[in-house]
């Protein structure tokens, strides 16, 4: 005998109804099927022995046990339907089908299903993948075949011919005759680990203490199924009743719980919760480890391990956005670039996207220096071309100023004409004599924002 | 005097390198008065037109070139030769045509919308085709450029020497652009240096893409657009700067002032270019006469052969001699501005036309001329309609006279098409283009999609720019966004908005025109660039209709007309079926059954005079004889309507007010339109009498007042035209009447004898319909999609005109809809013998099958569990049927012509989604024998795709399969057939009969199942009226059983909803209710925001009139839902009727829309 729970699964708490209805299955049997995510069927042979009596036939002992399948439902806020009946995917169409609970005889399965709509067969209970389904449907919807029993009423040599072996298992699924095994869930690993801890801790060296702890049994947990994480996810419940919840993404998956460890203690160090800690969570997000063959002729790279590590720690010191490989962006805007995750592995570029903008043969060969953040400058001009200049850096330890002897410009250049932050800029090179009585001139790019109209030095030619 | 001329310019007709209309950049450059700009697009002179006429109306130097993409000469690096782009500027006439030939043979031997790069022309080509022109070494994309970055300055200098030793020293210059740029300013060194050494001149040139600098964010779009990017992630691609406008002479002498020679130089080439496009060389082919015969004579000898046969004083045509006075001044008309070629070549057309059996007739102004009429180009007689030569032909306007031709759509007219290929050659006729352009739906989304936007947003973008041709006053832009929830103040969504008004009207692509076909004496190859069209087989040239006709290249329109295929096949049909000969220049002129259709409205399928406001007026204009079928052509119009000339005519017609004339003298011209200008001649004759202008300055004035109206143009000439009235002593009021008619006519009013010539094949086609309505709507199903209505409704209105029509059946039908005999063994004249022959004993069985399909097969109903009451109301829709309780129209012609009981079959092209190819083969092999079961059509046509059998299936076109097999059939050799004498067993009797077994034919079932299976037979029930009707809507679009309102016709009893039919024994006034199907939904830009709707019924067609506050509060309603009931107030005036609606609600009727006809 086979029951089934069909849940209205609210889209909003999809994935904790869904666990609330495999574990509600669970209890009454360790059969259990997820067929899709509102609908499990158990397998209930042997629970008879808990639910009947000597005097209680079989409809009556299935009959309570649908009832009490139901109340630990609405006990756990599930609304269910639920149905007991021979055949497995006769529980399902009924569960679907039908309000409350349904006890399906043996036998009987035709004169209580055959007035469903043909609209309600599962076609996936019969292993037929969409397309085929929707050709089916039509031909079906051609015929006139309105309900269950109109479609099991039908030759079966004749379905043979125009639908296959797939028509034929439809056929018999909806004659309420379809065998199969059920496809078992397996009981939930828990690759979360969590503690409630009695006294409120408000220093990292007791809290590395917990989070010890449960690195261990989670790290223990993966490996006992041959798995690794790539992404950790440490949740925080605070004295001042807050949650703080934070992920650290892994370049590779690992498992080690020593790095976790540390990976976790910078991340707290870098931003303390702002109460004491009254919870600490730790879920982790299996994957299938990293299977790495080095080569006898390949030089080590540092271990990922190692590595995040020392990543971790910069990011501590510098901030999390300062830390990485800059990456040019493909654009004009003059020093545009974004802090990319740093990667050890060697990607060998095929070139820009617009390669009709490189240069293979470059002719200017001089190097230039570039000041981050440029210098702010006062430029005088002359029939629109500057002829003097005085310019300091922003901290005001360095400085130039002078009259300027050759320029060459303007280069103009402007973009994101679409944007907000729309920008326009006029360029110069610049040679300058030094006011200071240096001995030689210095070559230098200047720019002018059209917008702002104002002047900065970009940088120095070597 | 300025010192610059740009010398390298592009327009959007670079399509997506360009972002300004060449008007632009004319405009910008008279603004920086500089004498003269050229024009470069990319491959191609597609802008030089507008450009040189632009240029010329404010005498700017229009040069002329292009840039060509040319193979790059073989380098010694054998790398692959890469295309690159060589600026050529036009010095001479044949350096035009040697451009013109470079890029036509480029275009024609690549596939249309190659891409830059795939088409190109190889350096021999360009060597033999260089005289006459210059060549500019070119900008970032051009040879040096390239040569620079890839192979340095040695490469670089040989491909210059290259270029000159193509072009000659003088004829090739070192251009410069500056664009603040430093890699640009690298590259000008270089140049410069290679320059020197060569000893080649400077020549300064901005590289101009856009007229204004703020255009540049136009071609930063069409950068996106070019390259499938959206502009955040375009990055480079996007040009760095917006410097490629049209600089003043005063900034480039100052960008260029290190190099005053590059500067100097653009005046002295300029000087050289001496060829305009006002010297195009363009010659009209002369016509080849027979020896001894010059042109003039030939044309003169045709004329007068034709005249005295079209002249003949009979049935109330002038004589000869009258008409003689008319064709002379024509022909020294003709003569003097040497257009005898012209004139021959299409009377050759006609000619062939007619030797071909393809219907055709002139149209439009060439009506008003006796020699066309006398050659039978066109089918009006001018002389006895008083039309107006000038119209079509003066001297003063220096214009190529248009004639177009009308020829039947479709394979006929591509023969037509064909011959004049043939004729003058690939290269000497080619189709006008049409610039399709930036706009509406198209161009948001393509903007909106640059922009970023998701598709759900562009989905809303798109669907603000309005299909509806009326635009409430308050619907403001603003309020239109924010109605899409959209928020003008939002950056993006105002910059989309700016883009999207900036794009309009650019050029997006060149598509054909869709029958304008220019001739060339000679090589047209030379005159302009010619390209292969999609379709294959035609060639088509860089400038579109306009342009051509400006540049004085004259054109023959070959238009395509659905009517005229109607009218060619019905005449077909009529001669194999009826065995009668229809000549259409012979029909009774005065037949009282059309006119008689006519008044009443009972006009669905006739040409011109089937929408629903044509038949509002209908019965107010009440035509009784040819003439006033020209004026109901012309009077629904927006000239006329704009004008607030129909209801003056209407009424003066009813005798509701007096005809009177705004001047006396008017009378002989406005006499025939009781006083009230209708027609474009009208216009002409009033400026002629009451200001004393020539036909030629009279046509001028019409212009000016026409689609290129300028505001100053149409000042000087109603200055001209109110001098000459005040000269002719008219007064101030009656001047402004006249002023007032002639200025709301010439923008949308009709010619008269255009109209004279739509109302011949209006005439026509009523004619037929309502002789031969058999032949006539099997012609015009034939011919879909055409006219007004669908073919579910123009079905519908043949069978309440009493029309058998039978249903798809494999057995019977053809591809295209056919007719056959049908009844009770009456006597078929000529040719229809052949169809009595086949009334046998089978016949018979399947003439009353197909009367039952007509009730939604008999085999079905008795199949199906019918209860008492369905079996009454089964009963009453088959009597409705052949009975029909409405008063069908007395005029019907069926019972004229079409006795004894033809029907209409329906043809196979009926069934939606059956491929032609299928179709024809299902009538092939069924030609050889019938067929006996659906297993031997399976078998036999093997074309025939699964899908399609059950199509066919599902609309009940296999249930008579094996019904008339009346003798044992040949086995078969096949796994699936037995085959047995007489009807086989295994032939299907209903629609899920044949269904069941379609599942099975194409399945390999293998020899278990076969036996088990013929013993059961079906087991499906029969399809139920409703699933029928549902069946035939869903395959066909179209029912021949009872319209789906029937069907509700019990409840809608119940609720006092009066039938289409009933309105007219009703009340003006009256509140009535009214349900239907909407056919037609139509808010007309006259009409001030009303809308009209057309519900039909069982009966006919109700016609619903909506406020626009109505409209407001219904939308939802009356735009989505196929049926609706409407309550209103019943308006009957003139014999006019319509429902003016209060309320609107929609009817739950669950059937598969055949679709409406909507927002014209």
């Amino acid at each position: 005998m086979f029951a089934c729970i069909y849940g209205q699964v609210s889209p909003k708490h999809e994935f904790s109804d869904e666990a609330l209805l495999i574990d509600l299955a669970f209890t009454f049997s360790p059969l259990v099927e997820q067929t899709s995510v509102d609908t499990v069927v158990l397998d209930i042979s042997g629970d008879e022995l808990l639910f009947s009596s000597q005097s209680q036939t079989e409809a009556n002992w299935t009959r309570s046990l649908g009832d009490e399948i139901a109340r630990r439902a609405a006990e756990s806020g599930l609304k269910v339907n639920v149905s007991v009946a021979a055949n497995p995917d006769v529980a399902i169409h009924a569960a679907s089908s039908f309000k409350g609970v349904t006890v399906v005889t043996a036998g009987a399965e035709l004169s209580q299903l055959g007035n469903l709509s043909i609209k309600l067969l599962d076609y996936s209970l019969a292993g037929i993948d969409e397309k085929k389904a929707e050709e089916i449907g039509e031909t079906l919807a051609l015929w006139g075949i309105r309900t269950f029993i109109d479609f099991a009423e039908l030759p079966l040599a004749g379905v043979a011919q125009r639908l296959g072996q797939e028509g034929v298992r439809l056929q018999k699924l909806a004659q309420g005759k379809s065998e199969r095994q059920l496809i078992l869930v397996q009981p939930p690993v828990g690759f979360e680990q969590s503690l409630e801890l009695e006294h409120p801790i408000a220093e990292l060296e007791p809290l590395s203490f917990i989070l010890s702890r449960l690195l261990n049994q989670l790290c223990a947990n993966l490996n006992a199924q041959a798995l690794a994480t790539n992404e950790l996810r440490l949740r925080l419940r605070l004295k001042d009743k807050t949650e703080q919840e934070r992920t650290i993404t892994l370049p590779v998956p690992m498992r080690n719980p020593k790095t976790f460890l540390r990976l976790l203690l910078f991340d707290i160090e870098a931003l303390p919760p702002q109460a004491a800690i009254t919870s600490v969570t730790i879920a982790a997000e299996p994957v299938k480890p990293r299977i790495l063959q080095t080569g006898l002729f390949i030089p080590l790279a540092p271990e990922p391990e190692k590595l995040e590590v020392t990543l971790a720690r910069l990011a501590k010191l510098v901030g999390a956005n300062n830390v990485g490989s800059p990456e040019l962006l493909d654009t004009h805007r003059p020093d545009a670039f974004r802090m990319k995750r740093f990667n050890l592995t060697v990607t060998h570029k095929k070139g820009t996207s617009n390669p009709q903008f490189a240069i293979p043969n470059p002719q200017c060969l001089m190097g230039f220096r570039m000041f981050r953040p440029p210098w702010r400058a006062e430029v005088q001009t002359l029939h629109g071309e500057p002829v003097r200049i005085a310019a300091r850096s922003m901290d005001a330890s360095s400085a130039m100023r002078g009259k300027i002897v050759c320029a060459s410009g303007p280069w103009r250049s402007s973009g994101d004409w679409w944007r907000a932050d729309v920008w326009a800029r006029d360029e110069w090179d610049v040679a300058i004599a030094d006011s200071n009585g240096g001995q030689s001139d210095v070559l230098c790019r200047i720019y002018r924002e059209l917008a702002s109209e104002e002047w900065f030095v970009e940088g120095i030619y070597d | 005097m300025t010192d610059y001329i740009e010398l390298h310019a592009r327009s959007a007709f670079s399509f997506l390198e360009g972002a300004s209309t060449p008007e632009e950049l004319i405009a910008a450059c008279s603004e920086l008065k500089m004498p003269a700009m050229a024009l470069l697009d990319r491959d191609g002179v597609y802008g030089a037109a507008r450009f040189h006429l632009a240029a010329k109306k404010i005498r700017i130097k229009a040069h002329i070139g292009a840039e060509v993409s040319v193979q790059r000469p073989k380098t010694e690096d054998h790398r692959p030769r890469e295309v690159v782009s060589i600026p050529l500027l036009v010095r001479s006439r044949s350096g035009y045509q040697n451009l013109c030939r470079l890029i036509t043979l480029m275009k024609m031997r690549v596939p249309k919308h190659a891409k830059p790069g795939e088409c190109s022309v190889t350096p021999d080509e360009l060597a033999a085709h260089a005289e006459g022109l210059v060549c500019l070494t070119g900008g970032s994309k051009g040879l040096l450029a390239k040569d620079f970055h890839q192979r340095g300055h040695r490469v670089a200098q040989r491909n210059a020497e290259w270029l000159i030793n193509i072009f000659g020293k003088g004829n090739v210059y070192a251009e410069l652009q500056r664009h603040f740029n430093r890699d640009e300013e690298a590259r000008n060194h270089a140049v410069i240096e290679i320059a020197h050494r060569l000893k080649l001149p400077l020549l300064a040139t901005n590289g101009v893409c856009y007229a204004t600098r703020r255009q540049r964010q136009v071609a930063d779009v069409f950068t996106c657009i070019r390259n499938h990017v959206r502009l955040e992630t375009a990055g480079r691609l996007l040009s760095m700067n917006s410097e490629r406008f049209v600089k003043s002479p005063k900034e480039m002498t100052q960008l260029f002032a290190d190099l005053p020679e590059a500067i100097a130089n653009t005046t002295e080439l300029s000087s050289r270019l001496e060829f305009t496009l006002q010297d195009l060389g363009y010659e009209f082919p002369k016509y080849p006469v027979p020896s001894g015969e010059t042109m003039t004579s030939f044309l003169r000898r045709r004329t007068y052969e034709g005249a005295r046969l079209r002249y003949d004083g009979r049935n109330g045509s002038p004589t000869f001699e009258r008409a003689q006075k008319q064709i002379e001044h024509e022909l020294a008309l003709i003569e003097k501005l040497k257009l005898e070629g012209y004139f021959l070549i299409v009377w050759d057309i006609v000619q062939f036309c007619k030797n071909n059996g393809i219907l055709v007739q002139g149209r439009g102004s060439a009506a008003n001329s006796a020699v066309c009429y006398s050659l039978g180009i066109t089918a009006v007689d001018p002389v006895g309609m008083e039309l107006l030569f000038e119209r079509f032909l003066s001297e003063e306007r220096g214009e190529w006279p248009d004639i177009d031709l009308d020829l039947p759509s479709g394979d006929q007219r591509e023969r037509a098409i064909q011959y004049v290929y043939e004729r003058y050659g690939k290269l000497g006729a080619a189709m006008t283009a049409n610039v399709i352009t930036y706009r509406g739906r198209s161009a948001a989304r393509e903007v909106g999609k640059v922009l970023g936007f998701d598709d759900e947003t562009l989905g809303r973008l798109s669907s603000l720019v309005h299909t509806w041709e009326w635009k409430d006053p308050k619907d403001t832009t603003e309020r239109q966004f924010k109605d899409a929830g959209l928020d003008l103040r939002d950056r993006r969504i105002k910059k989309f908005f700016q883009l999207y008004l900036a794009v309009q009207d650019l050029p997006r692509h060149l598509g054909q025109h869709s029958g304008g076909m220019v001739i060339c004496q000679g090589q047209l190859d030379s005159v302009v660039p010619l390209e292969p069209a999609a379709m294959p087989g035609r060639v088509v040239v860089q400038w579109d209709k306009e342009d051509c006709a400006d540049l004085g290249i004259i054109k023959v329109d070959l238009l395509g007309l659905g009517m005229m295929a109607v009218l060619e096949e019905t005449i077909q049909i009529i001669r194999d079926n009826y065995g009668e000969e229809v000549d259409l220049a012979h029909l009774p002129p005065d037949d009282p059954s059309v006119y008689a259709a006519l008044q009443q409205a009972d006009t669905i399928g006739m040409f011109q005079i089937e929408s629903r406001a044509q038949m509002s007026c209908l019965p107010r204009l009440r035509p009784q004889k040819f003439y006033d079928i020209v004026v109901q052509v012309a009077i629904i119009r927006p000239g006329p309507i704009v004008g607030n000339m129909v209801h003056p005519y209407l009424n003066r017609r009813l005798g509701r007010e007096p005809v009177k004339y705004s001047h006396p003298s008017l009378e002989p011209v406005l006499k025939r339109t009781l006083g009230v200008p209708l027609f474009q001649e009208q216009l002409l004759k009033m400026a002629m009498i009451c200001a004393g202008f020539s036909g030629g300055e009279a046509e001028e004035l019409r212009r000016a007042f026409g689609f290129k109206r300028s505001e100053a143009r149409m000042k000087e000439v109603e200055v001209k035209l109110r001098q000459g009235m005040t000269r002719n002593g008219i007064g101030a009021k009656a001047q402004d009447e006249i002023v007032q008619s002639i200025t709301s006519f010439a923008l949308y009013g009709f010619p008269e004898s255009h109209a004279a010539s739509f109302a011949l094949i209006a005439y026509a086609s009523a004619y037929l319909k309502c002789h031969y309505l058999a032949a006539f709507t099997a012609a015009t199903l034939n011919n879909q999609p055409m006219g007004f209505y669908q073919p579910f409704t123009i079905i519908k209105d043949a069978q309440r005109h009493g029309l058998k029509v039978l249903p798809v059946d494999v057995t019977r039908s053809n591809w295209e809809c056919t007719i056959e005999s049908w009844g009770q063994g009456t006597g078929v004249r000529g040719q229809r013998s052949e169809v009595r022959d086949q009334t046998s004993t089978a016949y018979q069985e399947q003439s009353r099958r197909d009367e039952i399909f007509i009730d939604d097969s008999h085999d079905d109903v008795l199949r199906a569990p019918l209860g008492a009451k369905e079996f009454r109301s089964y009963r009453a829709s088959h009597s409705f049927l052949n009975s029909d309780p409405v008063n069908i129209p007395p005029l019907c012609g069926c019972s004229a012509n079409d006795t004894p009981r033809l029907a209409l079959r329906l043809g196979l092209l009926c069934v939606k989604g059956l491929r032609e190819e299928a179709g024809r083969a299902i009538v092939n092999a069924r030609a050889e024998r019938p067929f006996t079961s659906i297993d031997d059509l399976h078998y036999r046509v093997p074309e025939l795709r699964k899908d399609e059998l059950r199509k066919l299936a599902a609309v009940g076109a296999l249930n008579l399969l094996g019904a008339r097999a009346s003798r044992p059939l040949v086995f078969i050799n096949h796994n699936h057939v037995g085959h047995i004498g007489g009807r086989d067993a295994r032939a299907p009797s209903n629609r899920r009969d044949a269904l069941w077994q379609v599942e099975r034919v194409s399945r390999e079932a293998g020899p278990l199942y076969e036996r088990l299976e013929e013993n059961g037979g079906s087991p499906l029930m029969p399809m139920t009226l409703n699933e029928r009707l549902n069946a035939d809507l869903r395959g066909t679009g179209i029912t021949i059983g009872r319209h789906p309102m029937a069907h509700q016709r019990e409840s809608l009893d119940k609720m006092n909803v009066a039938r289409a039919a009933d309105l007219k024994n009703l009340r003006n006034g009256v509140s009535v209710k009214v349900a239907g199907w909407v056919i037609v939904r139509q808010r007309p830009g006259t009409a001030k925001g009303f809308v009209f709707l057309s519900l039909e019924d069982e009966t006919g067609i109700a016609n619903i009139i909506v406020r626009p506050q109505l409209f407001e509060r219904y939308r939802l309603e009356l735009v989505n839902y196929p049926f609706l009931l409407i309550e209103g107030a019943l308006q009957h005036q003139d014999n006019v009727i319509s429902v003016k609606a209060r309320h609107v609600e929609p009817l739950n009727i669950k059937i598969e829309s055949a679709g409406s006809h909507d927002f014209h």
